[in-house]
């Protein structure tokens, strides 16, 4: 169930909020905790059984972690993390990766003249990228003594299966929610603050992502016959605003769904686009997921303690394995090892200012910035790599197709209307942030703003929801 | 922000998403906005919950049923019509004077170019096929609206580029010959066009007028037995209002307003005699003493010449209509339907829209020119036909196919299998099936290169061996079967048989 949909919006969250605010405050985890996983099961079915069973391992683990260390029992702690960490990554593995594994050693086995391993295809449990690595967190957390253990197993299955963020994000470590879990501040204004966050997102989702999507989708299904230059150009800049502006929407819907239950979630994005290196881009980009592998990958390893040999290695590892958690496909590999490749030559020639008082060049910076990013974005959105390769021959070469493809054909005027306007994006201040002027900010402009988005925008959002539903037969009549 | 001004909105963002959540208790929602049926309330089951299957089936429903969506689909609507010009539906595209299209034939795909002249070939090749064997066929294409009425597209899309000049050589392949299929409709409705000042298409809808309709059923009477239409046989009905499919399809559902059309000779009466809703088979007979078309015709068709119907049947003894969308519905399936009665029909009829050419007749009915070869060569066999039998071999010889697959029977190279059009492979088995027999040219024995037959029977399997590289030596791979005899056959060209 996506946060833009009708059951969502006029089924689900008006229940929840009723059965939040209208039920006893002691009970409000649980009430939560239950919404979440009729949440979950609306999307998932039974796979719910699979994230209620790594949250109780995972709870378990963290308890045992826990006794360990009040007892001193520093082997027992190890081998408690250890296991915790070993049990998730085997699950995230099995559930997210078995299936491409097979699929490789089967193409193997087949081009070298050799048996098939028999196998029946894994579904992919919605969200395990995400909960598993929150799940994770916790045992780590307690392991280093950020947090005590939750006695009530509850409020663990509340913070893993927390809806708001469970499918999309942001990726919340135990120790940044620990203490909200048990105690937080909810009330009428605090709830109308993440209303206005809600609805930011919304709009940004329906009346913008979903809009500038259409353009992404004609361009990267055109055949080879019939994209040029200017169809991917366009194409990549439009998948470049979609995949912001869908992403960040989900954050901000996510915050602001938070907020009104009394939350406050990290943030995800913070103008990616306006990077000054790529480094930057990272540190604005999907935000939660760079700060978790930086405190349970990156650190670990060694950081940048080891000179700069092992400095890089660990860099590039770092991405690998961020390219490998976005999906089991050649092309997410490619995309994880792109990135590595960069940052460490980044770093490696000094060219990774993260503030613009440190740069020169600002303007060319980003435009180099935001280039090498959609190339990135190329092999996000293809459909295999193959795909991705004959889009980058047009967009580097520019071919004489023989079938052109018309730019009336790609989208509506009004995908076109949207898609200029969302280009903004590139162009407005480092420090401009719309959720929070919308929420915080003063004056005219702001207020004028509040109007635009909240007012008007979310009524335009939920007529879009509402009419999307539309959907005549178009055969139906011949 | 002053906290009153957050609570406005809080309180605004309360009322957007309670009210339809209160409309959905009341019952509000269920407006039905659109050509098919609403989603019904999804029965429950704990397998259906656990699988997932319960909550999408209760997801649809939610969607389809929520309050305020004819008036949200509405204002969606004009929003694009009036800030951006646009269609709301991408499907439809806006023209001059409120005119509405079909986008997919405004902006002709241009490489469908190959597959949308195969199904003109398509064409005569069954109207060769039917005519060899006797029978009288009737070729009747719609064209597309825009062809019509190219003025009132406000966008050309692709049409000067390609959409004119692909829709020229599918006219001048269909067309272009005296010989050639008929009717000719874009000529027809051309002139007609000329000589009228009333819309021979509805603004609001892809369909030809019911007036177009009777000139469509009186140039099929009339190329099938000429002097036969009776023009005061045809009495206006009135004018009647229609809703147009095309401005449903954009959510803002609007009239046209057409004069319609009955057909009723004197001293004939129809009775429909099946009426298969809503597809078909339709079975008219005509009874009364006047003159008709005494040979049974079969009438492929879709929507556009539903209308003629009842304007068609008067003028034949026995009719049978079939919509192609009911085609595969046809209780035996309709490649068998086509297999066990093509050949009791002496008049056969095929209708289609200009834009669904390709889908109704290769891509929905991909073995529609076999069954057809099939049907009609087990009726000629059947009387005892002479074909005009261009070699014959007999028996298994013993060799084994190169996949070791089965014994194999080799046909020694022949020079005149190079026109291989028309012409099919006969062979007589003591047991066959689809899987059991194939062709394959030696020379290239892969898999790919092997071909299926067209038809087969208890004791026959026919190759039709248009586009059979037979450059090769050919051989026939029997498997289990055991051939008696096979036999290189030409139909007889010439004058029709009756």
């Amino acid at each position: 169930m996506v946060f833009s949909s009708i059951p969502f919006l006029f089924v689900f969250l008006p229940v929840v909020l009723l059965a939040y605010y209208g039920g006893p405050r002691r009970l409000r985890n649980l009430v939560l905790a239950l919404a979440s996983l009729v949440f979950y099961v609306w999307g998932s079915g039974a796979l719910v059984s699979l994230l209620l069973i790594s949250a109780l391992a995972n709870y378990f683990a963290g308890g045992l972690v826990a006794r360990a260390r009040k007892d001193g029992r520093v082997g027992l702690m190890k081998l408690g993390v250890g296991v915790s960490v070993a049990a998730n990554v085997a699950l995230l593995g099995f559930f997210k990766y078995a299936n491409f594994v097979v699929a490789q050693l089967n193409a193997l086995g087949e081009h070298l003249g050799l048996g098939q391993i028999a196998w029946e295809s894994v579904t992919l449990p919605i969200g395990i990228s995400f909960y598993t690595f929150q799940a994770m967190s916790y045992a780590v957390d307690v392991y280093r003594g950020r947090v005590e253990h939750l006695k009530n197993p509850v409020n663990f299955i509340l913070f893993v299966a927390l809806f708001p963020q469970l499918i999309v994000g942001p990726i919340v470590r135990f120790h940044e929610i620990s203490d909200q879990i048990l105690e937080r501040e909810t009330g009428f204004d605090r709830f109308c603050s993440g209303v206005m966050r809600f609805c930011h997102g919304l709009v940004k989702k329906v009346v913008i992502a979903d809009t500038v999507a259409v353009l992404a989708n004609s361009a990267f299904a055109l055949p080879a016959d019939r994209l040029n230059g200017l169809a991917a150009w366009l194409g990549i800049v439009a998948f470049t605003v979609q995949l912001y502006f869908d992403f960040s929407a989900y954050s901000d819907m996510a915050v602001g769904l938070g907020r009104m239950f009394g939350f406050t979630f990290p943030e995800n994005f913070n103008r990616p686009y306006s990077a000054i290196s790529v480094t930057d881009f990272w540190r604005r980009w999907h935000m939660t997921l760079g700060a978790w592998f930086k405190d349970y990958l990156f650190i670990p390893m060694g950081g940048s303690q080891g000179g700069p040999a092992r400095t890089y290695f660990n860099l590039w590892t770092v991405f690998f394995v961020c390219g490998l958690w976005h999906g089991a496909e050649w092309r997410f590999l490619v995309f994880g090892c792109y990135f590595g490749v960069v940052l460490v030559l980044e770093r490696a020639l000094g060219q990774r200012p993260l503030k613009a008082a440190e740069a020169r060049f600002l303007p060319l910076r980003r435009l180099v910035t935001i280039l090498l990013v959609m190339n990135s974005f190329v092999l996000f959105r293809a459909d295999s790599l193959t795909h991705a390769w004959y889009f980058f021959q047009s967009m580097y070469s520019f071919p004489a197709v023989p079938y052109p493809v018309l730019l009336a054909e790609l989208g509506s005027k009004h995908a076109f209307c949207m898609f200029l306007l969302s280009c903004a994006v590139f162009f407005l201040p480092q420090t401009w942030v719309g959720g929070l002027s919308i929420d915080r900010g003063k004056g005219l402009g702001p207020a004028l703003l509040r109007v635009a988005v909240v007012l008007l925008g979310t009524f335009y959002a939920t007529v879009l929801v509402i009419g999307g539903s539309f959907a005549p037969f178009l055969y139906f009549q011949f | 922000m002053r906290c009153e001004q957050r609570h406005f909105y809080g309180i605004y963002f309360l009322l957007l998403i309670g009210t339809p959540a209160l409309g959905f208790l009341l019952g509000w929602g269920g407006d039905q906005i659109e050509n098919r049926r609403l989603v019904e309330f999804p029965v429950f089951s704990w397998r259906g919950l656990l699988n997932s299957d319960y909550l999408q089936a209760l997801n649809r429903y939610l969607t389809d049923h929520v309050p305020f969506r004819a008036e949200a689909v509405a204002l969606d609507a004009r929003c694009d019509l009036l800030l951006f010009k646009d269609s709301p539906n991408p499907k439809v595209e806006i023209g001059r004077d409120g005119w509405l299209f079909l986008s997919e034939t405004v902006f002709t795909p241009p490489w469908t170019r190959d597959v949308r002249l195969e199904a003109a070939r398509r064409v005569l090749k069954i109207q060769r096929i039917v005519e060899q064997a006797g029978r009288t066929f009737v070729f009747l294409p719609a064209p597309n609206k825009e062809a019509l009425y190219p003025e009132k597209l406000l966008r050309l899309g692709r049409r000067e580029e390609f959409g004119e000049p692909l829709r020229r050589e599918i006219r001048d392949l269909l067309f272009g010959t005296p010989d050639r299929a008929r009717i000719d409709m874009w000529t027809i409705l051309e002139e007609a066009k000329k000589a009228s000042a009333h819309y021979l298409y509805r603004p609001m809808d892809q369909h030809w007028t019911d007036g177009v309709s009777l000139l469509a059923a009186r140039e099929i009477i009339e190329t099938l037995r000429p002097g036969l239409w009776e023009e005061d046989a045809a009495k206006s009905a009135g004018t009647v209002r229609r809703e147009g499919a095309l401005s449903r399809m954009i959510g803002l559902p609007a009239n046209d307003v057409q004069e319609e059309f009955s057909v009723r000779r004197p001293g004939v009466q129809v009775a429909v005699v099946a009426d298969k809703v809503p597809h078909g088979p339709t079975v008219c007979e005509a009874l009364g003493e006047r003159p008709v078309i005494e040979e049974e015709a079969l009438v492929f068709h879709d929507s556009f010449l539903a209308q003629a119907k009842l304007k068609l049947a008067p003028y034949f003894r026995r009719s049978t209509f079939i919509h192609w969308r009911g085609f595969e519905t046809l209780p035996q399936g309709g490649s068998e339907y086509l297999r066990r009665y093509l050949a009791l029909f002496h008049v056969i009829v095929l209708q289609t829209f200009e834009a669904h050419m390709f889908h109704w007749l290769v891509e929905n009915t991909p073995g529609m020119v076999e069954d057809f070869v099939t049907a009609l060569l087990d009726d000629l066999g059947a009387r005892e036909v002479e074909f005009a039998l261009v070699g014959s071999w007999s028996g298994n010889d013993g060799a084994r196919a190169p996949d070791s697959r089965g014994p194999l029977c080799r046909i020694p190279p022949l020079a005149c299998l190079e026109a291989a059009a028309d012409r099919y492979l006969v062979v007589d088995l003591r047991a066959a099936s689809r899987d059991d027999v194939e062709l394959i040219p030696v020379a290239a024995p892969a898999p790919e290169r092997h071909h299926r037959p067209v038809q087969t029977g208890e004791s026959r399997v026919v190759f039709d061996l248009e586009g059979v590289d037979v450059r090769g030596v050919l051989a026939l791979l029997p498997g289990s079967a055991e051939v008696l005899r096979i036999r290189l056959v030409e139909l007889p060209h010439g004058q029709p048989r009756k």
